[in-house]
């Protein structure tokens, strides 16, 4: 039995993880962690399909997760070399296909991006920071949190504050060995944002901090495949929201903002 | 009962491991070879594997010394019978003059180094990894296949490990479709494949990647659940070896969604003890007691963790096996570490270490 559309996503997985060529843009110690998660992806969806043997509605609900124990790291970035910057992402994405009705939707999704300098001098101010802190940050193998942001979906047991449904977010919940500057409960604001996913956004981490070492990468057949096909499960459905939105003023009463606040774009979306 | 070819100048060697070899082979013995016509004599017996004495030097019964000695000759049987293992047979001293070169690494004609005293003392391992060897060629020889798919088919590789086993054929093995020759295939399974960690896994690195001791991890019950994940194509080694894939993907199968969320080495254990209603013992770190262990040392075959081991590049490893690392603990107790594979920083790390050591 063949799953439409999560078949075809654990594949586009397994050809990022199993690509030399992105490869040698990760720390050797995130090699592991990354086929371990999509063959976790792949073993969770084998189970479900045999559930479904039994089951009367065939469906799938899986989950694609890169622990923060065991983040996807980077190499060293190649801009700003002296600032020693080094990107790691960890992720979570919840899913549910309906095979019967041709339907998937994104239940859930948390992708949670830091930014490291692993550089004395950075890390570590004298007109910022404590002596004690200077102590601990060197103890700690001297890298810190410079940055940190994460995408994700409207958290619905919270309603604090008006949120976009998907939406993009600077700071979040550090641990201690980051000493990260941001502070922990300023939850605003929310940027509206498309969805993301590992593909997606792993073109963002490569332009942005490997601009002219993963060009050739990024120019690609194989990669622009990987990337196009994330941007029509992904962004499409957004961008169509939006742009149904602004082309029709006389239709849709609220702003672009309000109307990103209440609408889940993630939602339910046929297969076609 | 397989038939082994056993060539050595020794008398007295001859006879002894004749002895302990015809326990479970057929064994025919030969002459040193002192002309080109004994090594075609050596071709026409049609043996199943060679063992072949590294010292040939002490002349027969009518005074004629070997024209060559075990390597230069297996080189040439090699060329000749591509289609026969060969194994080195000798005494430990000759190969522990230098402990960072491994002369089968660098030998392509010569499948397997066995050590004379090696065999007396655990004789059942090395026979059953000489009718390995020699099950395996057959069994190239018998299948010849034609595409890498057919070769992967006869290690019976889950469909989905393909791309990365090609990924660790070595690229000169695709020059004229070499890899489908049997030497050069057996020596790919066999020297990389079931070598290096990565998409084959020994125990400890099983153990490590479910997050479990490696005695948790030989359990009967555990290996009961685990054992479609055994490695049964050729060449199989007598401790055995997992597919890393069909390990992950049976732990998941029984996961719920919690426990799927959490490092494999974290929730399999959590998975067991809720299923099974028994506690694993935990992998732990050998350099810092930290629980769950996420890698292995290379040297000391031991749990450790990466933020208490270095990255080790000893060996040409291709680069979707799992890089070697070797652990605090082996830096301080252990000298069999070479230098030359750290970077500055590395190095003034490892000073550190031993520095506390004293």
């Amino acid at each position: 039995m063949k799953f439409m559309w999560i078949d075809g996503y654990l594949t586009k997985l397994t050809m990022l993880s199993n690509n030399p060529s992105f490869r040698s843009f990760l720390d050797p110690n995130s090699i592991n962690p990354l086929y371990e998660s999509v063959a976790k992806l792949r073993g969770i969806i084998e189970s479900e399909k045999k559930l479904n043997k039994s089951r009367k509605e065939r469906k799938v609900e899986w989950i694609f997760v890169i622990p923060r124990d065991t983040p996807l790291r980077f190499k060293i970035s190649e801009v700003d070399p002296e600032l020693k910057l080094r990107v790691d992402l960890s992720c979570l994405i919840q899913g549910l296909e309906e095979v019967t009705k041709k339907k998937f939707a994104i239940k859930k999704y948390n992708f949670e991006v830091r930014i490291w300098s692993e550089e004395k001098d950075v890390v570590y101010r004298d007109v910022f920071d404590s002596e004690e802190i200077g102590k601990q940050i060197m103890d700690s193998g001297c890298k810190r949190v410079m940055s940190r942001f994460h995408f994700d979906i409207k958290c619905t047991d919270t309603q604090r504050h008006l949120e976009p449904f998907s939406h993009f977010h600077i700071g979040g919940d550090s641990e201690g060995n980051e000493f990260c500057w941001l502070h922990n409960k300023i939850e605003i604001p929310r940027f509206p944002n498309p969805p993301m996913d590992l593909i997606l956004l792993s073109e963002l981490i490569l332009a942005s901090f490997f601009p002219s070492q993963s060009q050739e990468l990024r120019d690609d057949p194989f990669w622009k495949h990987l990337v196009k096909f994330s941007q029509n499960c992904f962004l499409k459905p957004y961008f169509d929201e939006c742009n149904y939105v602004i082309s029709n003023p006389d239709k849709v009463h609220s702003t672009l903002l309000s109307h990103l606040h209440t609408i889940n774009h993630c939602g339910i979306i046929k297969i076609h | 009962m397989k038939k082994i070819l056993f060539l050595d100048d020794k008398e007295d060697d001859r006879r002894i491991y004749k002895k302990k070899l015809e326990r479970r082979f057929e064994v025919l013995i030969e002459e040193i070879p002192v002309s080109k016509e004994d090594h075609q004599k050596i071709i026409d017996k049609k043996p199943d594997v060679i063992l072949l004495d590294f010292d040939l030097s002490i002349p027969n019964k009518k005074n004629q010394k070997s024209s060559v000695s075990g390597v230069p000759l297996s080189i040439e049987l090699r060329q000749k019978i591509p289609d026969i293992p060969i194994i080195l047979f000798t005494k430990k001293s000759l190969f522990n003059i230098d402990k960072f070169s491994n002369i089968k690494n660098s030998l392509s004609c010569i499948d397997s180094v066995i050590y004379k005293t090696d065999l007396s003392s655990n004789s059942d391992y090395f026979f059953t990894e000489i009718e390995n060897l020699a099950s395996g060629y057959a069994i190239l020889h018998k299948k010849k296949p034609r595409s890498t798919s057919n070769l992967f088919e006869l290690l019976k590789a889950p469909e989905i490990d393909s791309d990365r086993l090609k990924q660790s054929i070595p690229p000169e093995s695709f020059h004229d479709n070499s890899i489908l020759s049997p030497s050069v295939a057996a020596g790919w399974i066999r020297s990389i494949l079931l070598k290096y960690p990565g998409i084959l896994y020994e125990d400890i690195y099983a153990a490590t990647l479910l997050g479990i001791s490696k005695e948790a991890f030989q359990k009967d019950s555990i290996q009961n659940f685990f054992s479609s994940a055994k490695y049964s194509g050729i060449f199989s080694p007598p401790e055995g070896r997992w597919w890393k894939s069909k390990l992950i993907e049976i732990s998941v199968a029984r996961m719920n969604n919690e426990e799927r969320s959490l490092s494999l080495n974290i929730g399999f254990s959590k998975m067991w003890k809720r299923i099974k209603k028994e506690d694993l013992e935990i992998s732990k770190c050998n350099s810092s007691e930290k629980t769950p262990a996420d890698c292995v040392c290379y040297l000391l075959k031991e749990q450790t963790t990466i933020p208490f081991s270095l990255l080790y590049p000893a060996d040409v490893r291709p680069d979707v096996m799992d890089k070697s690392r070797i652990s605090f603990k082996a830096i301080r107790e252990s000298n069999d570490y070479n230098l030359d594979f750290f970077d500055p920083s590395q190095k003034e790390i490892i000073k550190q270490i031993r520095r506390k050591k004293k």
